[in-house]
């Protein structure tokens, strides 16, 4: 539960306040209001707060809010 | 015949003020903005005053200061200022007819010092990915062709002090060739961080009147010793004369000439007998087709430096002969600061407003006449006059030279 409240509170930073939609596991990444560059800070922010690596490939991989907080899960802590 | 060229908006954040309004009463008033620096420690530098703009985050277009530079928060901030000034909305500016041309010395160091650090201490990782987009001077022209989508020219000039003059000369030439109706024009900086501020000191550069702050920048005075620095930005509305009268606009001036030059000779002090500076102020009138007769005030680059002051005497008097005795300049630099690349910018609006209003503001601080520096620097008390046209000088380090001519509205 931990992860997944540090996850919110950083996605939160990025994600337009006007409408600020809550993500649930389902949101697509494509629907957040984020644009490539606040995504790029966004998976930073992710690397550094829970210190690990996601690479290219990774992010590749990412479609929704679900699969980023599977990826953390799996490697944090 | 290429179209007239009409300030129609100005927006102006400042540390004697945020707003047009706000800044003109406290500029024609001699109010300084000059004081102690309250945001990182100065203990061990030789100037610690300068213009800090104050209560400036509750601006609405204030983005979060951890992820754009101060200089882009101030450079669309007075771009806000300066299109509800000129009552334009976001439908009149977003096409292709729009441009935004700004000046900017430094861009966002703030924003690469502290990327610095970070490398430095914690390693790669902990760099910003947007640390780029937010270094580039570009960035300040850009986020304001973002905010209210300008899809024209766009381009930030980069030429130390006269940067905001020379973005609006650039932008003039782009309209008289029929390249843009509107162009979004200025300047901003954000240089009071501890790295660039210490770079300043180190050069001995800057003022040393600690002890009286409202007092450290006294251009033209006798006791003058150096220049005071200054954060802000100040954005003109630049609108072709046709689509000016379309929307029935309010004019403060016509933007009319534009004189460049560089001296090519030192990277900060100007050249001795001010000849550079003297061709940029005889370039400007004649593409204005002004005549010498007709300035009826300069309001002078008059940084406080021992050398600038000097100089900037001796072009005046080339270029104006006899008459210079005749012709008012004062330095607002006295009351602002040295807001670098914004400089140029700011003070052209100041210029504007002086024709607009019949008011003349003073040089503050002006108490010990210097044998050299014998002009009418406008001391101590704005001035009320009846003149038609006026020029705004700036002399950057590196020697690169602007000066803009203005006429009072049609």
């Amino acid at each position: 539960m931990i992860i997944e409240d540090e996850l919110e509170s950083i996605f939160e930073k990025y994600i337009p306040a006007t409408p600020y939609r809550k993500p649930t596991p389902e949101t697509l990444l494509a629907d957040l209001g984020v644009d490539s560059l606040g995504f790029i800070e966004l998976i930073a922010d992710i690397e550094s707060v829970f210190n690990l690596n996601i690479t290219n490939e990774d992010i590749d991989k990412l479609k929704t809010v679900g699969d980023v907080i599977k990826l953390v899960s799996g490697r944090a802590g | 015949m290429s179209e007239r060229i009409l300030i129609t908006g100005i927006g102006f954040i400042l540390p004697v003020g945020i707003g047009k309004e706000a800044a003109w009463q406290a500029l024609i008033n001699g109010c300084s903005g000059i004081a102690p620096i309250a945001r990182f420690d100065t203990s061990a530098l030789n100037c610690r005053v300068a213009g800090e703009v104050k209560d400036w985050e509750s601006n609405p277009l204030s983005k979060d200061p951890s992820r754009f530079d101060r200089v882009i928060q101030f450079a669309l901030g007075a771009a806000k200022l300066a299109i509800e000034d000129a009552g334009l909305t976001s439908a009149d500016l977003g096409n292709p007819r729009t441009g935004v041309s700004m000046g900017t010395g430094l861009g966002g160091i703030w924003f690469a010092e502290s990327q610095l650090k970070s490398l430095y201490e914690y390693g790669t990782k902990k760099v910003s990915p947007i640390t780029v987009p937010n270094v580039n001077p570009n960035a300040i022209s850009t986020q304001i062709a973002m905010e209210w989508q300008c899809s024209g020219i766009n381009m930030t000039v980069c030429t130390a002090c006269a940067s905001g003059a020379h973005a609006i000369g650039q932008a003039m030439d782009a309209m008289r060739l029929g390249r843009a109706d509107i162009m979004i024009v200025g300047g901003a900086e954000a240089p009071l961080t501890p790295l660039s501020f210490t770079g300043f000191d180190n050069m001995r550069v800057m003022a040393c009147h600690n002890g009286e702050p409202d007092k450290a920048c006294r251009p033209f005075d006798k006791g003058r010793n150096g220049f005071v620095l200054g954060e802000g930005a100040g954005v003109l509305l630049l609108e072709t004369e046709s689509h000016a009268r379309r929307r029935g606009a309010r004019a403060y001036a016509e933007l009319c000439g534009y004189g460049a030059s560089c001296g090519g000779y030192h990277l900060v002090a100007p050249q001795p007998d001010g000849r550079d500076a003297a061709i940029s102020m005889e370039r400007a009138l004649s593409d204005a087709q002004l005549n010498k007769e007709e300035i009826g005030y300069i309001n002078a680059h008059g940084t406080s430096t021992k050398a600038n002051d000097l100089v900037e005497t001796m072009a005046v008097k080339k270029v104006f002969g006899e008459k210079s005795y005749q012709v008012p300049l004062s330095s607002t630099k006295s009351m602002t600061g040295h807001l670098i690349g914004a400089a140029g910018a700011v003070e052209a609006a100041i210029t504007a407003l002086a024709l607009y209003h019949g008011m003349l503001p003073p040089t503050i601080n002006y108490e010990t006449p210097d044998p050299e520096c014998d002009l009418d620097y406008v001391p101590t008390l704005a001035r009320q006059v009846h003149i038609n046209a006026a020029l705004s000088n700036s002399f950057a380090f590196g020697n690169n030279n602007a000066c803009l001519a203005f006429r009072k509205a049609p």
